[in-house]
């Protein structure tokens, strides 16, 4: 048994299926929880993560009551931060209240935060949520906990005495703060090597060609897509964050320092909240990788169209090797994009953005999606022939793909469905629990989206955006 | 220090030696997803795996040695490797060789007995560079710029031998300018009982390693996944300008393929130039390069046609140089017709062989 102040678990989704082992989902660890071990760590406490999905993809024989049993913590902390772990997390918080006779089993994350109170009320195990940003309020955690007042943890929804409480403190990091945490001390997690050997956005846990790191660069967003948990509305309302946040680039290009020190090949960049109206940020990261000399390729995902500019930037600063730009149109008509979009770009600002990349040598990756409000078969139709036009005009495209959305806590059509137009089968967290124990179980779901739209059934959106893809396979074949 | 292999692709080895991927499945590559399977005794083994060999201290890695391998089932149904040229990372220790070889074996033990394959490359004192492909894969390196990341290929030699590696065949690859072989490829060569066609519109044809002669000694010998080498049993390719073939009455009994140098267009297209295909359709290529050929019968005079038609068609093309590879060295009815026609050996590729 190891003494360890703080533990915290990536519980990996399960899913079961007719083959003898289970399908591994979700793989990926928040960003954060890399810098609240980090934290934690640095101030004196003895941190340690763990993935349960990673464990037993190198060992089979892995659970989690054999986990429990390497390790003596005082607070176990786990990330509900995807609601896809909704069952995971909660199933791991109870082997560890039923293991162990004193623990402290608190939970985070975009979900957690979302459902924080329900959580609190419906599963006894759980003894804390911290809503919104954790690194601080968890290191405050753990200096609390001696003393058993938690009152003076920021963020914190916790019980006293049989009922939930708040916290009155609020933290929501400032930039000197933000600055002060470190994404890349990836050596807490426990095998972090075969983490950046598997893991990939895709979630296909081969081995390949490329090793990727999550390159974190700021939280926030300024806008609000329909179908997004983690858009403007939802970070003020979760976190408390009225402004998007950018890391300073002297800290970025200390991460990505790491991460070429690592031999990680790609930087996955998701985070462009501002879209075109400014990209400043960029220019200077950019300029500053160059003059670095930091050799590494980048899988970069833009929000919203770019300028010329941007576009001759990036590809002066990357390794071509693993490097490719990521856009969402969503949608083939412009009337639905609009409505469903924070960032808005006709057909024709689409097309001269990918002439920009074309002659610029930059391979693209597009995403379109099925289930957006308003959408109709009609318009369901134009997204295909938007998706083949492309395909057939730029030879840089080199991915191609349509997801039905799924359900998102704290997104703008989760919070007011009748304006979305959506209809909802997940209402509150224990919706969302159900629904993956019954995964993890094999057993059937009535609803796997979590919800319909008026126009389309959740049949349909699931199998216009096979569609989609099976036309794309065929025609690129 | 411990040294371990690892299944991936490190950044320094294109910015040290450029390449050139160019497998049916290219689109692939930039996202760095993992590669088609095949199916040998129940277990899926990617037909692709990038190899490197590497030396952990902390979160500081150090790469050492590199190499593309690609698993395939050979005639007799055993699994293969073939392996291409190594290339250093970080200058080491010639024995390091025997440490890839050693992580190769463990690599592979689960999966049973493996024949090896590796392709060396041999750059002649020559002011010519090897044109693309320069590999029977289809990773091509920039040939040229090998040379400051490799051993010595006695010291190879050396090491490999006493790995227990032999020779098994010697490959060439040849060099003419386009005007010399105009000169050399005589009028009475264009129009035998032969027709030589171009072009058949909305014609595909395929064929199969069997329908042509030992001409083609490397087909004989590799037969890879279909995508990922040049070499396959079976292929089809659209006739037309780079597919140059040749019926008698009608019944197909050759043909030549060449491809324009892709070394030579604007390094901001590497390592996939078929991304940017309006690039490669427009620009002015100086070097061909044959690199797929198969004749039904060893006639002189067919493949002399061939080759005059398609060093016409090079020419058209604004191409000076022709280079065609690769040759096996004891192809006697092909090597001593080049020599005959104006050809020089430019560059090799040895292949050794090991069971392992």
């Amino acid at each position: 048994m190891k003494d360890i102040d703080c533990l915290i678990v990536h519980p990996t989704t399960r899913i079961k299926t007719r083959s003898p082992t289970n399908v591994l989902t979700n793989v990926i660890l928040p960003m954060g929880s890399i810098a609240i071990a980090d934290y934690i760590d640095r101030n004196g406490f003895s941190t340690e993560i763990v993935h349960t999905g990673l464990e037993e993809l190198l060992n089979s024989s892995f659970t989690i009551e054999a986990l429990f049993k390497e390790y003596t913590p005082i607070v176990l902390g786990i990330d509900l931060h995807w609601y896809p772990h909704s069952y995971d997390a909660l199933r791991i918080a109870e082997i560890a209240q039923n293991t162990y006779e004193n623990i402290f089993i608190v939970l985070g994350g975009f979900t957690a935060s979302c459902f924080a109170e329900e959580l609190l009320k419906k599963f006894e195990y759980v003894d804390a949520i911290v809503k919104g940003d954790a690194e601080i309020p968890m290191l405050d955690l753990l200096n609390a906990l001696p003393s058993q007042d938690l009152s003076s943890v920021s963020n914190l929804f916790y019980r006293e005495n049989g009922s939930i409480k708040q916290s009155k403190k609020n933290y929501c990091p400032s930039q000197e703060q933000f600055d002060s945490f470190n994404f890349h001390r990836i050596s807490l997690l426990r095998n972090w090597y075969n983490y950046l050997q598997l893991t990939h956005e895709n979630d296909d846990l081969r081995q390949k060609l490329k090793r990727q790191g999550w390159l974190c660069v700021g939280r926030g967003c300024a806008v609000n897509c329909s179908y997004c948990g983690g858009g403007h509305n939802a970070q003020c309302l979760l976190t408390g964050r009225s402004m998007p946040l950018y890391r300073s680039q002297e800290k970025v290009i200390e991460t990505l320092k790491v991460f070429a020190e690592m031999k990680i090949s790609c930087a996955y960049c998701d985070f462009d909240p501002f879209g075109r109206k400014t990209r400043e940020y960029y220019f200077k990261l950019f300029e500053m990788i160059r003059k670095e000399d930091i050799d590494i390729s980048t899988q970069f995902l833009v929000w919203d169209v770019t300028s010329k500019k941007f576009l001759e930037e990036f590809k002066r600063t990357f390794n071509p090797l693993f490097t490719t730009l990521t856009l969402s149109p969503e949608s083939g008509n412009e009337t639905i994009r609009k409505l469903n979009k924070g960032f808005y770009y006709s057909d024709s600002e689409l097309f001269s953005w990918l002439n920009l990349a074309k002659d610029n040598f930059i391979p693209i990756e597009l995403y379109f999606t099925t289930g957006l409000t308003g959408e109709t078969v009609k318009h369901f139709g134009e997204t295909l022939q938007l998706g083949k036009k492309v395909v057939q005009e730029y030879p840089n495209i080199v991915h191609i793909a349509c997801n039905p959305i799924f359900l998102e806590p704290g997104s703008p059509r989760f919070l007011d469905p009748q304006k979305f137009g959506i209809v909802l089968k997940f209402q509150q967290f224990v919706d969302f629990y159900l629904t993956y124990k019954k995964f993890a179980l094999g057993v059937p779901v009535s609803s796997r989206l979590g919800y319909e739209t008026e126009n389309m059934s959740e049949t349909d959106i699931i199998r216009f955006a096979s569609h989609f893809n099976n036309q794309m396979n065929l025609f690129t074949q | 220090m411990t040294i371990q292999l690892d299944v991936r692709l490190p950044l320094s080895l294109f910015r040290k030696v450029p390449f050139l991927f160019t497998a049916l499945n290219y689109k692939s590559f930039p996202m760095g997803t993992p590669f088609d399977y095949l199916t040998f005794m129940n277990e899926n083994i990617p037909v692709f795996l990038p190899l490197t060999l590497y030396h952990k201290e902390g979160n500081s890695i150090t790469d050492l040695l590199f190499v593309f391998s690609f698993p395939f089932i050979d005639a007799d149904g055993r699994l293969a490797i073939y392996l291409t040229h190594p290339v250093w990372l970080e200058k080491s220790d010639f024995s390091i060789i025997h440490t890839m070889l050693d992580e190769l074996n463990n690599y592979f033990s689960e999966i049973g007995e493996v024949t090896l394959h590796l392709e060396l490359q041999v750059i002649l004192p020559s002011t010519s560079s090897p044109s693309y492909p320069t590999s029977l894969t289809h990773f091509s390196y920039d040939a040229k710029k090998l040379s400051d990341f490799t051993f010595p290929l006695k010291e190879y030699h050396t090491q490999l031998q006493e790995a227990g590696f032999k020779e098994f065949s010697r490959l060439l690859c040849y060099e003419c300018e386009i005007e010399t072989l105009l000169k050399k490829l005589h009028v009475s060569d264009q129009m035998l009982p032969y027709e030589i066609l171009k072009e058949i519109k909305g014609k595909n044809l395929s064929i199969s390693v069997e329908d042509v002669t030992p001409s083609d000694m490397i087909v004989k010998n590799y037969s890879f996944a279909d995508q990922l080498s040049f070499i396959s049993p079976q292929y089809t390719f659209e006739v037309g300008d780079y597919n140059i073939i040749s019926f008698y009455g009608k019944e197909f009994v050759g043909f030549l393929q060449w491809t324009p140098n892709l070394f030579e267009l604007p390094k901001i297209t590497l390592p996939i130039p078929f991304l940017y295909p309006d690039l490669i359709q427009t620009h002015q290529f100086t070097t061909g390069k044959i690199f797929r050929f198969g004749l039904k019968i060893e006639d002189i005079d067919l493949f002399k046609g061939l080759l005059h038609k398609t060093v016409l068609t090079m020419s058209e093309k604004g191409v000076n140089t022709c280079q065609i590879g690769y040759i096996d060295e004891q192809n006697d009815f092909l090597t001593s017709l080049l020599d005959r026609v104006g050809f020089n050996v430019i560059h090799s590729l040895q292949i050794l062989q090991k069971e392992v």
